[in-house]
């Protein structure tokens, strides 16, 4: 599988960088490009933040993915507390970001 | 905010039929809590990637044995967990004692990544004071 030159993944560990995922990803699409988005380690906390569910219903389900295993680690109930804007097919593991290593021609880490 | 970047990758063929990247990544693990950034490299090794997880602080948590089972599985699929700049902790190991983190000087892990696909710097910065003992180990 080749990388898309028109997707950019968004790798995010860090809970403190909100804003820069919410802009760097409203300004790929307004770029045309489609961003490829999975929180994990401590940034599953920013499932919690009230711009979430807006960037989820914008990635569209196929783009956008948090690790379960963060999720519960950091307490949540994965289950029954799944995160505003996404589905159950989207608490993913790392293999998620593998993809995102392989579909996207251009990552950036927050 | 650190952008990385691609370079050349090895090739895999897969079942003889799909082509997959195999790509080197370097996961840089400035902070205390480092268990995660490794955890996060061994989902990569099984994806096929060469995952090679470096601990920059020289500080080491009791390792559980889930996490020496997850640093050897790292090795045994062709990445390695590192420590920078500090010797490799005694309390890693596997069943015949030998240590399971090897050591890297900063000037060697400069030279490495040149080669690397992916440089990813992993969770939160270090910190500048000491954890209180509620969450020190």
């Amino acid at each position: 599988m080749s990388a898309d030159p028109n997707k950019l993944a968004i790798f995010v560990t860090s809970p403190q960088n909100m804003r820069h995922v919410v802009g760097i990803a409203n300004a790929a699409e307004k770029a045309g490009k489609q961003p490829m988005i999975f929180f994990t380690f401590k940034s599953i906390h920013l499932t919690k933040d009230p711009r979430f569910k807006a960037l989820a219903e914008n990635c569209g389900e196929e783009n956008i993915a948090i690790c379960a295993d963060s999720y519960t680690c950091e307490g949540y109930d994965s289950a029954a507390d799944i995160p505003a804007g996404l589905s159950a097919k989207q608490m993913r593991t790392q293999a998620f970001h593998g993809a995102l290593l392989d579909e996207c021609s251009k990552y950036i880490v927050l | 905010m650190v952008l990385c970047w691609t370079n050349a990758a090895s090739t895999l063929y897969y079942k003889g039929y799909n082509k997959m990247e195999s790509l080197k990544v370097y996961i840089l693990i400035a902070n205390r809590m480092c268990n995660d950034g490794i955890r996060s490299g061994l989902g990569l090794a099984v994806e096929n990637h060469y995952a090679f997880p470096i601990i920059m602080n020289g500080e080491f948590p009791s390792f559980s044995t889930y996490m020496s089972e997850n640093i050897a599985w790292v090795k045994d699929m062709e990445g390695q967990v590192y420590s920078c700049g500090a010797p490799a902790p005694d309390n890693c190991v596997d069943e015949e004692g030998n240590k399971l983190i090897a050591e890297i000087s900063l000037e060697e892990l400069g030279e490495a990544m040149r080669d690397a696909d992916f440089i990813i710097p992993y969770g939160l910065p270090k910190q500048t004071n000491e954890p209180p003992a509620a969450c020190a180990e």
